[in-house]
């Protein structure tokens, strides 16, 4: 059955909000207006209707966002206490993702917890095969946000 | 033939995604074994594992009400340009209006296999998708009471994302219009009177629908007694209706002005 794009987009939205949450580490505002100008911004693309899926919405979204954080930035030590890894709950997940780049965030996202693969990824965000496993080396850093842990990187240096 | 050892590069790559790991030409079990062995593998994939885990608590959340409608406000402003829509107005008075009108037998409530007949919605049992609708006006949802086509255009293109105009004909009021719900598909009710009488014209956007000139519906028996008499149409994109107390040919030439 024929799907208008509002349908579409009504169905993509529970899927896209929380992944603009993460994204967003947990901006809620952010998150919010990286949604709205994904879904109008995706209305402009000459995609048939037909074709556009919630995973489509997604790999928009990441794109969105890396286009507005094209390169790494200097980022913060980590400071939670240390704990378990078995124990991270939602809250923080969206701690620990403030200590990522955001230039990585879309890529940790798609791969790590949407479960793209790195040619999907790649595509979707269409970046070469060396700058994706750049992104993905911050996986290491997302982990240490998380738990608290040193990670190597001092305070003011800048993210490699 | 031989393989030289797993990396821990490739063992992890063997077994991705975590959850569902794909098939690689027999090594999954090499892979398995490589990090039963391999501590910084074991803690790759446990840490991994939680972050999923953990992501799967976030992803239960839902997209706030409020976001939603933001975000079909700003695909319906992209529609039409850009365009600033007209306030959206709503008088307390129509609720109670309308419901007179239900008191009064004019109103809008049509038995479902009616419209099946001629309106290929799909199958509803009895006027249940209806019923549906009726209910979401009882909490006024989703209206806007107005007798200028112009703010009611623009306020349905915002809704609904496609360009429609009220009806207009000698001696049509238009009152206003309503966002409904008809057999899961999101389409609205214009609202008019004619002469005291009260007139429904329903569009469900559907890209589907085959054009169709408008033709009176086929009456059918329903235990609460006689039907309002019903025309159905259908223009590209649009499934339309008219459902009211005035005389099918009056409700005939009425479609006819919008086919």
């Amino acid at each position: 059955m024929f799907e208008t794009y509002e349908e579409k987009v009504g169905k993509a939205l529970d899927t896209l909000y929380p992944g603009a949450l993460f994204l967003a580490a947990g901006d809620q505002a952010q998150a919010e207006r990286l949604v709205v100008d994904t879904v109008t911004g995706a209305l402009r693309s000459d995609v048939e209707t037909a074709d556009i899926s919630t995973k489509w919405f997604e790999g928009q979204m990441a794109k969105r966002f890396l286009e507005r954080n094209p390169s790494p930035d200097t980022i913060r030590q980590p400071a939670h206490p240390s704990g378990s890894v078995k124990e991270i709950d939602a809250a923080q997940l969206l701690e620990g993702v403030a200590f990522v780049p955001g230039w990585s965030r879309a890529a940790l996202w798609l791969v790590l917890l949407r479960q793209w693969s790195y040619a999907e990824v790649r595509d979707a965000l269409d970046v070469s095969t060396e700058s994706l496993s750049e992104m993905l080396q911050y996986r290491t850093m997302l982990a240490r946000g998380i738990l608290g842990a040193t990670g190597g990187l001092e305070e003011g240096a800048s993210a490699r | 033939m031989n393989h030289p050892p797993m990396t821990c590069d490739e063992a992890r790559e063997t077994l991705w995604p975590v959850r569902q790991p794909k098939l690689l030409a027999g090594r999954m079990e090499e892979a398995s074994n490589h990090v039963g062995t391999c501590a910084a593998c074991r803690a790759y994939m446990a840490d991994t594992q939680a972050l999923g885990n953990a992501y799967d608590q976030l992803a239960s959340t839902r997209a706030p009400a409020a976001l939603r409608e933001r975000v079909f406000a700003a695909i319906a402003l992209e529609r039409v340009g850009g365009m600033t829509p007209a306030p959206v107005r709503v008088r307390p008075g129509w609720r109670s209006s309308v419901g007179k009108a239900a008191a009064a037998a004019t109103v809008v409530l049509v038995v479902g296999s009616v419209l099946s007949q001629i309106v290929p919605f799909g199958p509803s049992d009895s006027g249940a998708v209806f019923v549906d609708d009726y209910l979401r006006r009882a909490v006024g949802q989703e209206r806007i009471e107005t007798s200028d086509p112009g703010t009611v255009g623009r306020w349905l293109a915002r809704e609904l994302g496609l360009p429609i105009r009220p009806l207009q004909f000698a001696g049509l009021e238009l009152e206003g219009a309503e966002i409904c719900l008809l057999d899961g598909r999101r389409g609205a009710m214009i609202q008019y009177s004619m002469n005291g009488a009260q007139v429904s014209h329903y569009l469900v956007p559907r890209r589907s629908a085959r054009e169709r000139a408008p033709s009176i519906g086929v009456e059918s028996r329903d235990p609460r007694g006689p039907m309002p008499p019903l025309v159905t149409w259908s223009t590209p994109a649009l499934e339309q209706a008219l459902v009211g107390d005035l005389d099918s040919e009056q409700l005939l030439a009425l479609a006819r002005t919008a086919y």
